[in-house]
């Protein structure tokens, strides 16, 4: 689901701006790459596998998977988490993210329930003792950023260590879903 | 205007042309050199600077001779003396007599023993009986070499040649020195030959001048191959046929010169004679320097004979500063020259392609190929007698929906480089703003309504494609992801296009598939 865009402050920073648009969607607009995150109440749907309608990689995926604790790489407004608080109502919701103005923006705005952690490190390096039963890669633009031994560096540090039996590192983009069996 | 295709070349009026682009005005031309007006500038004496233009023009008529160098002195040298033979060159006439062996050994050098000599004395007198009338040297001449015609005035022009070029030999030393050393009472045992009386000042050396050549036969022709000098020694102004000096004679000499500039003759004056002058349009004339100028000759008041071994030298040796340009390649000079220049309209210059299309063709520029239209290695013109060189861009040439151009590199030539076609720009729609990740947009519903343009060859850009918000102009749609269908309307995207660099360029695009 979508953030109520009353709840989200406008924003100019150093990094990215926030700001409504022309027609109402606001909008995570990044200086150096015209990168643009939007309140979009379809995102959450499309990455969790509850859109109906959407590419079968996604839903299917999703189909008889069942989680509660999760991990997120990539903040931005927090769409993910959000969902994964309002809709699915995760008992443990953390997330890791690089940028701390990105952090401080969030914070700031307020917008995001506060059983949701927020965590600042690089995802490649990040290391915790914690078992999720689903690990989220929610860091890349498209197919082409994320280099097979990117995944396997995720697979190697996250598959056996920080996954509950049955658990999964679902990274996206590639159509890369990992199972701890 | 050009200049005539025919007839006589005047000096004064091909300057002018140059100059001016005016062949029958009347500026003032002050001293003109030949060099000067080929090759631009006034670094070899000319008053006036000259545009270095109309390099490109053809002569006209065609397959005329090239205007460079004379002969050398190698493939044979010939020389006429032209001796102003009044009383007050007496002194003169002896100093040449003692100087002449030397003189004619320098010749015989230069030319690697291939020379001809040729000699002919200038007097006038009010009786057409020259002082010397008894001579049997004198008696025993062809009538062809014995000029005495009354002028307008009741004077005599007594002309006389007493040494022809020899036909079928070289090397006439011999019968020349004798010729030189009867000069002056020469003539052992007789009183012969007398100087020739003067009338007035002026002497016409100028009628001596047209005869040697003009006439096939007073001292014969020069040869064709070999280099031509004539080298005259007058202490005086022309007179022509009325021993006036007056602006027509001025006027008769700068004929001659063009004659000899058009024969590749060159002419020497040495003397008093180069001092005298005749004012004109307020300018002072002087016809001797004028025409040893023009002819790539030298001038100079003195006498000395190794003066004129060193005006031979020079003139043999010379790296074509002194070579005459031969009038044939003039023929239709024309300094906003028409032929070998073709008007072609364009637009005016712009630094891309993409602007040259959009550009008005509203101007005419010219160009020296041979089609309607310049091509690559063609130089292209924004004035039509060639002064100003197109600047590098592009032109649009042919304007529509293929239209085409030419482009050009060079700041210095205006040659044609390359050409360009412009690209019809194509339709599309996209959503009225950049998106998020292309994946997610590919499963976002959107009001794809936005008209933009692409270049690219198919309905919907590729990567490569350049991507604008308007019909024309540089109008880029900007960074970022965008959502694409070929029809406008509401739902899904067909693809989606990632445009970075700021030129609306994809980068990047994936086709929506379920």
């Amino acid at each position: 689901m979508k953030i109520l865009d009353s709840n989200i402050q406008d924003y100019v920073g150093t990094n990215f701006s926030v700001y409504k648009r022309e027609g109402g969607e606001t909008i995570m607009e990044f200086n150096e790459t015209s990168n643009i995150i939007e309140n979009n109440e379809m995102y959450s749907k499309v990455l969790l596998g509850e859109c109906g309608t959407c590419n079968s990689f996604y839903k299917n995926s999703f189909e008889g998977f069942t989680y509660d604790k999760v991990l997120i790489a990539g903040l931005g407004f927090g769409l993910i988490p959000h969902t994964l608080s309002e809709v699915n109502n995760c008992s443990k919701i953390d997330v890791i993210e690089i940028d701390q103005e990105v952090i401080d923006y969030n914070i700031s705005s307020g917008h995001l329930n506060n059983n949701i952690v927020i965590i600042k490190s690089d995802i490649f390096e990040y290391i915790t003792n914690e078992k999720y039963d689903l690990i989220i890669i929610d860091t890349i633009w498209d197919e082409n950023e994320m280099s097979e031994e990117q995944v396997q560096t995720l697979t190697s540090k996250f598959l056996t260590t920080n996954l509950n039996i049955g658990g999964a590192l679902y990274i996206p983009i590639k159509n890369k879903w990992l199972i701890n069996k | 205007m050009a200049v005539p295709t025919s007839g006589i070349l005047h000096l004064e009026k091909m300057a002018r042309e140059a100059k001016y682009a005016d062949y029958n005005g009347s500026q003032a031309m002050g001293t003109i050199a030949m060099y000067d007006i080929v090759n631009g500038g006034n670094t070899h004496g000319s008053t006036l600077s000259y545009p270095a233009l109309n390099r490109n023009c053809l002569p006209n008529p065609t397959g005329s001779l090239p205007n460079s160098a004379a002969n050398p002195c190698e493939d044979g040298l010939d020389v006429c003396f032209i001796i102003d033979y009044t009383s007050s060159m007496g002194g003169v006439i002896e100093t040449v007599k003692d100087g002449l062996s030397d003189v004619i050994a320098h010749i015989n050098t230069e030319s690697s023993s291939d020379y001809r000599l040729s000699m002919i004395t200038v007097d006038e007198n009010t009786t057409g009986t020259p002082n010397y009338s008894a001579c049997s040297q004198y008696t025993g001449l062809p009538t062809a070499q014995k000029y005495s015609i009354e002028g307008s005035t009741n004077k005599y022009q007594i002309i006389t040649a007493w040494e022809m070029f020899p036909i079928g030999s070289t090397n006439n030393s011999s019968s020349f020195t004798t010729a030189v050393d009867n000069l002056k009472e020469g003539v052992s045992g007789s009183s012969c030959i007398q100087l020739g009386s003067g009338a007035g000042g002026p002497e016409p050396m100028d009628v001596g001048l047209g005869l040697v050549i003009n006439s096939t036969n007073f001292v014969n022709n020069f040869r064709t191959a070999a280099a031509k000098y004539i080298i005259m020694l007058t202490d005086n102004s022309p007179s022509g046929p009325d021993d006036q000096f007056t602006e027509a004679d001025y006027n008769q000499v700068l004929v001659y010169a063009s004659t000899c500039v058009f024969r590749g003759i060159k002419v020497f004056v040495l003397g008093l004679g180069v001092n005298k002058f005749v004012t004109v349009n307020g300018t002072a004339r002087y016809p001797w320097r004028e025409l040893a100028d023009q002819t790539g000759g030298t001038w100079d008041t003195t006498y000395d004979t190794t003066d004129v071994e060193a005006d031979i030298t020079v003139a043999c040796n010379g790296d074509g500063v002194y070579a005459p340009y031969k009038f044939s390649a003039w023929y239709g000079y024309d300094q906003d020259c028409t032929t070998g220049i073709t008007p072609f309209s364009s637009a005016q210059q712009n630094p891309t392609s993409t602007g040259a299309c959009l550009a008005t063709i509203n101007q005419t520029y010219y160009h020296n190929g041979s089609a309607s239209l310049p091509v690559v290695g063609d130089e292209c013109y924004a004035n039509q007698n060639q002064t100003t060189v197109l600047a590098a861009g592009y032109y649009l040439l042919v304007s529509g929906s293929s239209g085409s151009g030419i482009r050009i590199t060079s700041t210095t030539t205006g040659t044609v480089a390359s050409t360009f076609t412009c690209v019809t720009r194509s339709t599309a729609y996209r959503y009225a703003f950049a998106g998020g990740k292309p994946v997610l947009e590919c499963e976002v519903s959107r009001a794809i309504t936005t008209q933009f343009w692409h270049d690219g060859s198919n309905f919907l850009p590729a990567i490569g494609d350049t991507c604008y918000t308007s019909a024309t102009g540089n109008n880029y749609l900007g960074n970022g992801n965008w959502m694409i269908r070929n029809t406008s309307g509401t739902g899904t995207p067909t693809s989606v296009i990632t445009i970075t660099g700021g030129a609306g360029e994809i980068s990047a695009a994936i086709l929506c598939l379920n």
